[in-house]
This record gives C-alpha cells, sequence and structure tokens, in this order.
C-alpha cells in the first residue's frame, strides 16, 4: 500500500506504542496522592515537558486536551459573545464553533490561501499556521505582531505544522496556539492547548479540578504517554528538517509530474509558503472521490479528497473556494500527504496509475475541462 | 465476501473491505454502456442531464428507441460524480434496456440499489440522480414522439 494521507491521521509511532503499552499497566489514577498516582503523574508530565520542548513553551503554559478540535473549541469558548476574527480557511472546528459563540468576521484569504489583512476591532484574530487541505504556510509572527498592536489576541491552530516546520510559540508570540498527537505519529484522541502565561482563559469542560481547573476530566495518561513519546521522536530527530531536506523534494516531485503529464491539472498548494509534505491538486471534469477510490482499488494508493458528494447538497470545500472559488475545481481535488516513509518510488507508483484514472474519468465526465491555462498561476 | 484485512508492515491492513458491496465495486472498476469522449458523436434519440457539477454530480443519459415498440434499444451515459453515481448509472443503464419506455419508468432508485446489493446511506442519492436523468432522457423523447391518439 502507498499511504499518502498523513495528514489525516499518521501511524502510531513504535516508540510511541511502547510508550502507551508501558503506561497501560499502570493503574494510578493521576490525581491521586498515593504512588500509582504520582508514577502516573510523573509520566504526564514528562510528556509535557517534551511537548512543551517542540513549541518552545514552557511545560505549565501546555493544557492536554482530547486533540485539536477541543483545543479550538476551548479558544472560541473563551471568547464567547466578544468579537472575534478568524481567517476564511480554518478548520471546522474553529470555523463553526466561533461562528456559534462568538460575533465573528470571517477574514479573506489571497489566491494562495495567505492573510494579508485584519480586522482590528476583534478582541481575538485566530489564523492558522499551515492549512489543512492545501498546506498554505502563514507568516504567523508578522500577523500576531499586526494583532497585538490592534489590541487582540491571537490564536493559531497549528495541527497540520507541527513536526513538518521548526514551532516557537516565544519567536511568533501567539497566545494561544492548537497541536494534536496523531499527526505526528502519536495517538488519536489527545491534543494540547499552548494558553501564553498571563493570557486569559475559561474552561471549556468544567466539573474537575484537573490542569490546574483548566479541563476537567480524570487524566488520559496512556493517550499523553504516546504523544510525549511522538513529540520526543520528533524532538531527537528534528523532523522538521527531515520533511524539508527529504519529503519535500519528493513532494516538489510529484507536483511538477502531475502538472506536466496529466492534462487538464492544477495545483491548490501554493509553490512558496506551504508545507513540506502536502500536495493539493485539481483533476479539471474528473470528480475528486472517484479518483480516490479508482487509486485505492486499482493503485492500493491512499489518498484524501475536498470533495464531499456526501449529501445531495454536497458543499465543495470551503478553502478552495476561498482560494478559488470555484465549486467544480474544488469537487476535482485531491491531497497527496506524505509522511516521513515516503519513497520516491511510491510517487513513481502514484503516476503509473493516476494519469490514466484521471484520463478516463474525463473521458466519461458531462463536464468539459479546459478552464485552466498554462499561463494560470495556479498551474505553475 | 469483503476481503480478509491483512496487516503489512508499515501497520495499515491491505486489501481492507470497502465500504461499497461488490457489486458496487465491480461496476464502478468496470462500468457498463459509458460514454466516452464526445457525446455529439452518439446518435441517441432523446437525452436528459441532472445534478448539478456545484453539488458535486452531474448525470446525463442518452437512450436509442424502436419507435415502435417504444423499447429502449440502447443506452449510453456520462457522469461527473462519485463512485456511486458511476456504479448506480451503470446499473440503471443495463436495467433499462430491451424495455419500454413506461417500464423502464418504473425503475425505482430502490431498484437500482437492490440491483447493486446495497449502497451506504449517505449515496442513496446517487441512485435517484441516475433514476431522475433516464426519466428526463424517456419524457424528451415522449415529447418528441407523442403517442397517435387512439381512433376508438
Amino acid at each position: 500500500m502507498v499511504y499518502l494521507d498523513y495528514s489525516a491521521t499518521s501511524p502510531l509511532l513504535p516508540e510511541a506504542k511502547t510508550a502507551m503499552l508501558s503506561a497501560m499497566d499502570m493503574s494510578g489514577n493521576a490525581s491521586a496522592l498515593h504512588t500509582p498516582g504520582h508514577l502516573a503523574m510523573n509520566i504526564i508530565e514528562d510528556a509535557r515537558e517534551e511537548i512543551a520542548k517542540l513549541i518552545g513553551a514552557e511545560p505549565e503554559e501546555i493544557l492536554f486536551t482530547s486533540g485539536g478540535s477541543e483545543s479550538n473549541n476551548t479558544v472560541t469558548n473563551i471568547f464567547a459573545g466578544k468579537n472575534v476574527a478568524v481567517s476564511a480557511i480554518e478548520h471546522p472546528s474553529l470555523l463553526e464553533s466561533a461562528k456559534l459563540r462568538c460575533n465573528t468576521t470571517i477574514i479573506p484569504v489571497d489566491k494562495n490561501g495567505r492573510v494579508e489583512t485584519l480586522n482590528s476591532n476583534a478582541s481575538l484574530i485566530s489564523v492558522m499556521l499551515a492549512n489543512n487541505e492545501i498546506g498554505t504556510i502563514n507568516d504567523i509572527k508578522v500577523l500576531a505582531k499586526k494583532a497585538h498592536t490592534s489590541g487582540a489576541l491571537f490564536h493559531t491552530d497549528a495541527t497540520q505544522a507541527l513536526g513538518k516546520i521548526k514551532i516557537n510559540v516565544k519567536d511568533l508570540d501567539v497566545d494561544y496556539m492548537t497541536i494534536s498527537a496523531h499527526k505526528i505519529g502519536g495517538p488519536v484522541g489527545i491534543g494540547a492547548l499552548y494558553i501564553k502565561k498571563g493570557t486569559p482563559f475559561k474552561p471549556f469542560i468544567i466539573g474537575g479540578h484537573q490542569e490546574h481547573g483548566r479541563r476537567a476530566g480524570t487524566y488520559q495518561t496512556v493517550n499523553i504517554a504516546g504523544f510525549g513519546a511522538s513529540a520526543k521522536y520528533a524532538n531527537d530527530h528534528k523532523t522538521w528538517e527531515i520533511y524539508n531536506d527529504k519529503i519535500k523534494p519528493l513532494r516538489d516531485e510529484l507536483r511538477k509530474r502531475i502538472l506536466a503529464e496529466i492534462p487538464y491539472s492544477s495545483s491548490n498548494t501554493p509553490k512558496n509558503h506551504s508545507l513540506p509534505h502536502l500536495l493539493n491538486c485539481s483533476f479539471e471534469a474528473a470528480e475528486g472521490e472517484s479518483i480516490q477510490l479508482y487509486l485505492d482499488a486499482e493503485g492500493d494508493i491512499i489518498v484524501s479528497t475536498g470533495s464531499a458528494c456526501a449529501s445531495g447538497d454536497g458543499k465543495p470545500s470551503h478553502v478552495i473556494m476561498a482560494t478559488r472559488n470555484d465549486a467544480e475545481i474544488a469537487h476535482s481535488s485531491v491531497r497527496f500527504s506524505l509522511g516521513l516513509d515516503t519513497k520516491k518510488s511510491d510517487i513513481d507508483h502514484v503516476m503509473k496509475f493516476l494519469p490514466g484514472i484521471v484520463k478516463r474519468l474525463q473521458g466519461i465526465s458531462t463536464l468539459k475541462a479546459g478552464k485552466i491555462t498554462k499561463e494560470d498561476s495556479y498551474y505553475a | 465476501m469483503p476481503k480478509k484485512p491483512s496487516t503489512s508492515a508499515n501497520g495499515f491492513s491491505a486489501g481492507t473491505p470497502w465500504i461499497y458491496s461488490d457489486i458496487v465495486k465491480e461496476h464502478f472498476l468496470n462500468p457498463r454502456n459509458f460514454l466516452m469522449g464526445d457525446e455529439n458523436k452518439y446518435q441517441c434519440d432523446a437525452k436528459g442531464i441532472v445534478g448539478n457539477p456545484i453539488c458535486g454530480d452531474q448525470m446525463l443519459m442518452m437512450i436509442k428507441v424502436d419507435e415502435k415498440s417504444r423499447k429502449i434499444t440502447d443506452v449510453k451515459w456520462k457522469t461527473y460524480g462519485c463512485a456511486s453515481a458511476i456504479a448506480s448509472t451503470s446499473a440503471l443503464s443495463e436495467l433499462a434496456k430491451e424495455r419500454t419506455l413506461d417500464d423502464a419508468l418504473k425503475i425505482t432508485a430502490e431498484e437500482i440499489e437492490e440491483y447493486l446489493g446495497g449502497l451506504p446511506k449517505h449515496k442513496f442519492h446517487c441512485s435517484v440522480l441516475g433514476h431522475e436523468a433516464l426519466a428526463s432522457a424517456i419524457a424528451n423523447y415522449k415529447k418528441k414522439h407523442p403517442l397517435q391518439k387512439s381512433s376508438i
């Protein structure tokens, strides 16, 4: 199998699995003052240190949550009823929870998914560090500075960026940052929220003293152990360097070959300012979900799609609508996300199957391809 | 029967069972009666197109009809759609052949689904769309070729 859906979830690292198995043998509730409780709490605090180190934070600035979605919900909940401004390409857990709870303004992005200007009367501004669908990296340092100048606090969702690029919260000067374990080889169901010391906070899950009263609920010692081990792996191996040196060239090759060998293809991922492992392309007149399933059935190639023909009113990807404003292009998109194990032969394997599949789907399509020309920047 | 999952070196299971039935998969991999390329080269008697690419799926049904018996002699289709759309249109094209127009109109989305051995719930609308495309093609044919009024 050629697995190119690491941005959806990445396989559990053996190191994480070992740490989790060992934590499973511990019986203590980490909040308890007895010995088993202390031992469990030690695992949690070790993990917290590794995770803090991975983003340049202090351990006490790390709050464990059930994942990226809870971290994002926690942030919007702090600003309930207030003015907030969030980018158009945020993850739905940020976008929808902000719209529900806050007086929300949407910050538009340019055709590459970059935020250029910020609204000034918001209490909170949220722009993701790197987008999950198209991989655009925003200049968070500049945006956080602008936000602070206007009197707003700044949150960034770094779920997809973690481990892929070097992140330092002090350098970026953000107030809140969302991260998640399973995108870096940790388990699903555990994430964290970085909360800069002294920044306003309000618990989202209440009814318990855990995490110094910041989040109720018994500590998930096993998952936290796995998260810590995956963070340690990233720290020890400097995974962001491997992604840049080894994986980005493979991503660039896939992009180059798709654009050169597949008629009516275009790239939704900007050439610069994008995650090193992610590539999102559209194949005009060929529907994304069909491409995904043919790749799966014929080539044992696993990718994801921005098309959601899940109901009669299948909505096109809000990210590609924000950058390219074309529903057909959005429904024809496929995301390839590479992992540390991806090899050149995997790229060759994709290119053995993808061109034929796209050609066939374009051939039986009711749509005519030909909107994108070679002069268009998405073809660059 | 779905293939048994086996675990490969990277921890993912290979040959994972599909969310679709084997018949859906078979029709998806080997669709029947589709038209490749320019539809204007296919001389049909009537066509119907439904769906909207904005929503992610669109279907075109083209039929040839024997005027005397009012039987569908050939069906060709094109689609911009997902696996379920491809499979259900393929199935419908098989079901509609050699039926009279009125008989073909009686083919329900449920019948297509049954023929395919079931579709995931959220994909049922794909078979409805195929059904609507055929109904539209038949309606267009009837408009062009109205039945002679009986002289009784």
